[in-house]
C-alpha cells in the first residue's frame, strides 16, 4: 500500500513546482528546489484526467491551507482518484485507502485540480459522469 | 485482505480500564458522517441549541439518558471537521472543546469525559485519520461506524472486533438512520475506555497507519486481487454516477435546481399561507379579546397593539421558517443539496459568494429571516457573513404590498407594464445583493476566496426524524428571538406610533355630533359620519404621534427624494416593517387602514401635498419610492436576526447603514434624474 513519501505542500517557500498548466494532456516533469528534479517520472495534473480515467496522486503545489484541507479530505499522496466529471469545476472520486469500494466524491475548482499532480493514468476507462 | 502487523506506534499500552459513566461526551466526526442524525437519535428532544462563545458556530447540547436512575450524560455535537489539525474555525473549536478550554454558551468549560468519533462506513479509510487524531488525545473513546447498512449494500465488510483490536478502543457498527446498533452504542458510551494504543502523530505516518488499520479491518467483495492496483478499480457506486450525471450537468443540473427552487419557493409562498392566515387570525382574535375584556387604558393598548400585534407580526413567519428548514434538511440528507451548491458555485463565485449561498438567497425572497438563519450551512466564515449581509436585498414578501401600491399608482390599467416594473424590482434587488457581496468581499471581508473543495456525500434516503427535529430546533430558536429582542422592538415602535394621545380635531367632534343627531342611530348615514370621524381621528393621531412628528422633523432629509411629510411619515413608521408603509399611507391620507380597497387606493393616488395642487405620488416620486423600498433595510426583526447570526450588533449596524445609504443614493438619483428628464 502507500509507501511513498513525497511533498504535498511545496517546501522551500512553495516555489518548487513551476508547472506549465497547458490544456494539453501531455505529462509534465516536475522540478524541485534550485532546479533539481524533485520527483522522478512523468506527472499529469488531476484536472487533465479524462472522464473515467483513474490515477494515483503523487503530490500537489498548493497554498498551505488548501493543501491541508485537500489532504484531510482524502486527496493525499498515494490515494487513487477517478475523474467522474471533467471541467470547471470537476468531480473526482477519491480512494484514500486503496482501491476498494470505500470512496468519497469531491467537487474541485479548477485552480485546485490544476495543482494536484498524479502519475499518468494506466487503468482502463470506467464509467464516468459525462 | 490480510491484517497488517502492528507498527511500533501501535504497540499496546496498559489502559486504565473503564472510566465510569461519563458526565459529558463530545461527538466528533467528518462532515456528512450522519453525526447530527446520531445526535438526534441519542438525545431526541432533550437538547438545546446555542453558540460557542465568541463564534457564530452553532452548538448543540443534548442529554443521553441511560435509564434506570443512572446519571444523565451530556452530549455536545461538535462541528463536522476533516481534521483536528486544520487551521479553520471549526477545527479550533473542536480542539478547544477536547482540551477543556471551551464549552457551548451556558455550559462550564471542562475536558469531556469521553469522545464518540462518528465515522462513515462507506468512507472509513479517510475517516480513520480523524479517529487517529482523536485517539492521540488519550480520552476515553468510542468509535461509531455509521451508515453500516449502506456499506453492506455496496459489498463492504467491516470487522468491528478486529477494528476495535487495532484501534484499542470500543467500536460499534451503527445506522443512525434506522437505529441499528444504537443501544449497543449507548452501552459503550456508558462505560468508555481510554484507548490502549496511540497512533503516530506525524501526518504521513498517521495516514499510513489509517491505511493499515483499514486494510486490517475492512474488505470489499468484488475487488480483484489485493485491491492495490489500478486494474482492481471499479466505481464505488454506479447509482451515484447516474444521479450525478443529471444533477451536476451544466444544463440538466441547472434545470433540476431551478425546478427544486421553484418547488421550494412555491411551498414557502403558498403552502405556508394557510397556517400563516391561521396565526394571523388567532393573534387578531387575541388582541380583540384583550380590548373587549380588559378595561380601556394604556395597559390594554400596550397588550393589544404592542405585545400581541408585535409578536403576531413576527410569529406569522414561523410556518415559512419551519417549511424552509424541513425541506432544506430533507434535501441535505438525500445528498442533493451539495450537488446544488456544486452547480451554483460557478454562478455565484464571481461575486465572492459560494454555491452554498444560493439557498439562503432564494429563501430570502420569501422572508429574510429564514434566509439569514439558513446561512448556517455555509462553511466559510467570510462567505457566511457576506451572504447574511446581502440576503435582505432579495425581494421578500413584505415588500410586495408596497410594490403593488406603487406600481398600481404608476401603471393603472396597464398590467403588463406593472408586471415589468415588478420584475425590475426583483432584478434590482438581486443585482444590488450580488454587487454588495462583491464589494464586501473586496473590503471588509477581504481575503482569498477559497476555491471550491466540496464533498459530495453519498445519496441516501432522508431521515424524517432528523428533518422534524431540526425543524423543531430552528423554530425554537426563532420563537426565542421573537419573544425577546423582537418583542422589545415592537413595544418601542408601538409607543412611538401611539403616543402622545392628542385630543380629536374640531371637525371630528363636529362629525360625531352630527352622527349622534341622525335618526335612527344605526342608519347608514350615521355609520358613514362615524366612519369619517374615526378616519380623521386616526389620521390626526398618527400625524401627531412621536413617529409622525419625527416624520415632519426629518422631512427635509427625504425632500430631495421627492417625499413630502406624509410620505416621510410612511417611510419612518415602516422602519420596523416595510409592509406597514401601505397601511400608514392609508391612515395618514384617508384614515382607513384598508389600503387594498379600490376607493382608498384612488384616494391615496389623488392625495395632494400641503400646497393643495401637487400630488403626493408623482411619477418621479413613485419610481424613487420603488427604488428606495427595493434597497432599504426596513425590517427590524431582520436586523435582530443578523446581529444574532453574524455574531454582533456591528454587523447589523453595518447592514442597516449600507442598505440605507445605497437606497437613499439610488432613490435620489432616480428622482432627480427623472425630474431633469422632464418627468415630474
Amino acid at each position: 500500500m502507500a509507501g511513498q513519501s513525497e511533498s504535498w505542500c511545496c517546501p522551500g517557500g512553495g516555489r518548487s513546482l513551476e508547472i506549465s498548466l497547458s490544456k494539453a494532456a501531455a505529462p509534465v516533469v516536475c522540478a524541485g528546489p534550485a532546479g533539481r528534479p524533485a520527483i522522478d517520472g512523468p506527472r499529469i495534473a488531476l484536472a487533465q484526467l479524462k472522464p473515467g480515467q483513474t490515477a494515483r496522486i503523487r503530490h500537489a503545489d498548493l497554498e498551505a491551507d488548501d493543501a491541508a484541507l485537500l489532504r484531510a479530505m482524502g486527496l493525499r499522496p498515494a490515494a487513487f482518484v477517478r475523474m467522474c466529471r471533467a471541467g470547471e469545476p470537476c468531480i473526482v472520486e477519491v480512494y484514500p485507502g486503496g482501491v476498494t469500494s470505500c470512496a468519497c466524491r469531491i467537487g474541485l475548482a479548477r485552480p485546485l485540480a490544476d495543482r494536484v499532480m498524479c502519475e499518468p493514468p494506466v487503468a482502463p476507462e470506467s464509467s464516468a459522469v459525462v | 485482505m490480510s491484517a497488517a502487523p502492528p507498527t511500533p506506534a501501535e504497540i499496546p499500552e496498559a489502559g486504565p480500564g473503564p472510566a465510569g459513566v461519563p458526565a459529558r461526551v463530545a461527538l466528533l466526526g467528518n462532515p456528512n458522517t450522519g453525526k447530527t442524525t446520531l445526535f438526534n437519535r441519542l438525545s431526541g428532544l432533550r437538547h438545546k441549541t446555542s453558540n460557542f462563545p465568541g463564534t457564530t458556530q452553532e452548538a448543540r447540547v443534548g442529554e443521553l439518558l441511560p435509564g434506570d436512575g443512572a446519571a444523565a450524560t451530556e452530549i455536545i455535537d461538535l462541528p463536522g471537521i476533516y481534521s483536528l489539525e486544520l487551521d479553520q474555525g471549526e477545527a479550533e473549536i473542536c480542539r478547544a472543546v477536547l482540551a477543556g478550554r471551551l464549552a457551548p454558551k451556558g455550559e462550564e468549560a471542562a475536558e469531556p469525559d469521553a469522545v464518540c468519533v462518528v465515522t462513515d462506513a462507506t468512507n472509513l479509510a479517510r475517516n480513520l485519520v480523524l479517529v487517529g487524531e482523536a485517539l492521540r488525545r488519550r480520552l476515553p473513546t468510542v468509535v461509531a461506524v455509521n451508515m453500516i447498512d449502506l456499506a453492506r449494500k455496496r459489498g463492504l465488510h467491516i470487522d468491528a472486533a478486529r477494528l476495535s483490536e487495532v484501534l484499542g478502543c470500543a467500536v460499534v457498527l451503527i445506522s443512525a438512520r434506522t437505529g441499528e446498533g444504537i443501544e449497543t452504542l449507548r452501552q459503550e458510551l456508558a462505560a468508555p475506555r481510554v484507548p490502549n494504543r496511540t497512533p503516530p502523530g506525524q501526518q504521513e505516518q498517521l495516514e499510513r497507519w489509517a491505511d493499515e488499520v483499514y486494510a486490517a479491518a475492512a474488505s470489499a467483495s468484488g475487488v480483484a486481487g489485493n485491491g492495490d492496483g489500478p486494474a482492481a478499480f471499479r466505481p464505488a457506486d454506479s447509482l451515484t454516477d447516474r444521479l450525478d450525471r443529471v444533477f451536476t450537468h451544466p444544463v440538466t443540473g441547472l434545470a433540476v435546481f431551478a425546478a427544486v427552487s421553484v418547488g421550494l419557493f412555491y411551498a414557502l409562498f403558498s403552502l405556508a399561507a394557510y397556517p400563516m392566515d391561521l396565526i394571523d387570525a388567532v393573534f387578531a382574535e387575541a388582541a380583540k379579546w384583550v380590548v373587549h375584556t380588559l378595561p380601556a387604558g394604556v395597559l390594554t393598548d400596550l397588550l393589544a397593539n404592542g405585545v400581541i400585534s408585535g409578536i403576531g407580526a413576527t410569529v406569522i413567519f414561523l410556518p415559512q421558517i419551519c417549511l424552509l428548514f424541513f425541506v432544506i434538511c430533507i434535501l441535505e440528507d438525500t445528498g442533493y443539496l451539495a450537488r446544488a451548491a456544486f452547480v451554483m458555485d460557478r454562478v455565484l463565485r464571481p461575486f465572492g459568494l459560494p454555491g452554498h449561498a444560493f439557498v439562503p438567497l432564494l429563501s430570502s425572497h420569501a422572508c429574510a429571516l429564514p434566509g439569514i438563519m439558513a446561512c448556517r450551512a455555509i462553511p466559510d466564515r467570510r462567505d457566511r457573513l457576506a451572504t447574511i449581509l446581502v440576503a435582505p436585498f432579495m425581494t421578500c414578501s413584505a415588500r410586495l404590498p408596497v410594490y403593488v401600491l406603487v406600481t398600481m399608482l404608476l401603471f393603472r390599467d396597464r398590467p403588463a407594464l406593472a408586471a415589468l416594473a415588478f420584475v425590475g424590482c426583483y432584478a434590482l434587488g438581486i443585482a444590488a445583493g450580488l454587487l454588495s457581496a462583491l464589494a464586501a468581499r473586496r473590503t471588509i471581508l477581504r481575503g482569498r476566496s477559497r476555491p471550491m473543495a466540496l464533498e459530495l456525500p453519498t445519496y441516501k434516503l432522508p431521515s424524517l426524524r432528523t428533518a422534524l427535529l431540526t425543524t423543531y430546533d430552528r423554530a425554537m430558536v426563532f420563537l426565542k428571538n421573537a419573544g425577546t429582542n423582537i418583542l422589545a422592538i415592537c413595544i418601542v415602535l408601538w409607543w412611538l406610533g401611539s403616543y402622545p394621545h392628542v385630543p380629536p380635531p374640531a371637525r371630528v367632534v363636529e362629525l360625531r355630533q352630527q352622527a349622534a343627531q341622525v335618526e335612527p342611530a344605526d342608519s347608514p348615514a350615521a355609520a358613514a359620519l362615524a366612519g369619517e370621524a374615526d378616519a380623521l381621528e386616526a389620521s390626526h393621531a398618527k400625524a401627531n404621534s412621536f413617529a409622525g412628528r419625527m416624520g415632519r422633523a426629518i422631512q427635509p432629509v427625504f425632500g430631495p427624494l421627492g417625499y413630502d411629510w406624509q410620505l416621510t411619515v410612511g417611510v419612518v413608521t415602516s422602519f420596523a416593517a416595510r409592509e406597514v408603509f401601505v397601511s400608514t399611507m392609508a391612515v395618514v391620507i384617508t384614515g382607513s387602514e384598508e389600503a387594498e380597497d379600490e376607493g382608498v387606493l384612488a384616494a391615496v393616488g389623488a392625495a395632494r401635498r400641503d400646497d393643495g395642487v401637487t400630488p403626493v405620488f408623482t411619477t418621479a416620486t413613485c419610481w424613487s419610492l420603488l427604488v428606495y423600498y427595493v434597497l432599504a433595510m426596513q425590517c427590524l426583526p431582520t436586523l435582530a436576526v443578523t446581529a444574532k447570526e453574524a455574531g454582533g450588533l456591528r454587523w447589523a449596524a453595518l447592514q442597516l447603514a449600507w442598505m440605507s445609504v445605497l437606497a437613499y443614493a439610488l432613490a435620489l438619483i432616480t428622482y432627480q434624474g427623472l425630474r431633469a428628464a422632464g418627468i415630474a
